[in-house]
């Protein structure tokens, strides 16, 4: 076992979160993570800066993901609402309805768009988000800029369906 | 609440499930990878040497039978579209992994144009194969005697299974590959 293994079983949190940015069926979902960790294991010994490995991971995490992504997820669903069960949504509930819709609004982004999004999401600035990309920081500015317009929009229509 | 601060929360908000014997599984799946792609090494060893032995002691000792001039062109065909598929495939998605996003995007546009350059090679051989196959049918059927129909017949047998085996993989191949082939091409040119 190489000897970085343990620490990435830490990152797993942030790996699980990269994947269900690239698919939303549950299932599916741990099939990809554990594609993620085989090919990290595969990969560690070419890791050259042990103290740049969350990127490292999520690189290999967000290019496996891009590979995986499906083109039927292209619509976000609305999340059902059962009034008869639920008067006032709990504040767990309403946190859960958040992470739902947040995960099928990532999923009807573009992709250039979208792993911006969820590496800034993820606490990385411009440079590091720049860095993992392959792109210029100003471009990161400016994708970042659309995936907030997109989501913004989506919300709304989210909030407009709702009333 | 403050829409990115609503994001973030969200973002946060995705548990990871209970590991249910993820790690376990993970070491279980690296080991059976290893020994599948063993396995398909060493058959498609075997049948390269299989051929190799039967044809080169038939054409060594001078006694080709009807059989042997029919079957030839289906392991010319056959061969090297196993070894495309088994030797060449399973390795190319793990190429390039950690690299940046569009690095990686362009190195996969590379290797799926790669893929899909051999399925349509393997699918334009299968079927020269089957027309091959039908001709020699037509041929042996006209002007042969019964070893050659056997042989003629066995050949047909082969090289349809064979047609039918790349139109049905290849098909389903392909559009994996075209779909990924236009999400890889969105990142590069994106």
């Amino acid at each position: 076992m190489h000897a970085l293994w343990p620490r990435v079983q830490a990152l797993h949190p942030q790996l699980w979160r990269a994947v269900c940015g690239y698919e939303l069926n549950h299932a599916v979902r741990e099939e990809l993570l554990q594609e993620v960790l085989l090919a990290i294991w595969e990969s560690l010994p070419t890791l050259r800066e042990p103290d740049r490995l969350l990127p490292f991971v999520l690189r290999i995490a967000h290019n496996l993901g891009a590979s995986h992504v499906r083109s039927e997820t292209r619509v976000p669903t609305p999340v059902p609402f059962d009034e008869a069960v639920h008067d006032v949504p709990a504040p767990a509930a309403a946190d859960c309805a958040r992470t739902q819709w947040l995960f099928q609004a990532l999923a009807a982004l573009p992709l250039n768009l979208r792993q911006v999004q969820m590496l800034q999401l993820e606490g990385f600035d411009y440079q590091e988000i720049a860095q993992m990309l392959g792109i210029s920081p100003e471009n990161v500015g400016v994708r970042l800029h659309r995936a907030r317009e997109r989501l913004k929009a989506l919300s709304r229509q989210e909030d407009d369906d709702g009333l | 609440m403050d829409f990115d601060d609503m994001l973030k929360g969200a973002w946060q908000g995705e548990i990871l499930p209970a590991a249910t014997g993820r790690l376990a599984h993970l070491d279980r799946r690296v080991r059976r990878q290893r020994w599948r792609h063993r396995l398909l090494r060493a058959l498609e060893v075997a049948l390269t040497v299989v051929a190799v032995l039967v044809f080169g002691h038939a054409l060594a000792s001078g006694r080709l039978s009807p059989s042997h001039w029919l079957l030839l062109p289906f392991y010319v065909v056959f061969l090297p579209g196993a070894w495309l598929f088994i030797l060449r495939g399973p390795r190319r998605a793990a190429a390039g992994l950690a690299q940046s996003a569009h690095d990686y995007a362009r190195l996969r546009i590379v290797q799926l144009r790669t893929g899909l350059r051999d399925l349509w090679l393997a699918r334009v051989t299968a079927w020269s194969l089957l027309a091959y196959s039908i001709a020699a049918n037509v041929a042996v059927w006209l002007a042969g005697d019964g070893d050659w129909r056997a042989a003629a017949l066995l050949l047909l047998g082969l090289s349809v299974a064979w047609a039918l085996a790349i139109a049905g993989y290849g098909g389903r191949r392909r559009r994996v590959l075209l779909r990924e082939y236009r999400a890889m091409k969105g990142l590069a040119d994106g």
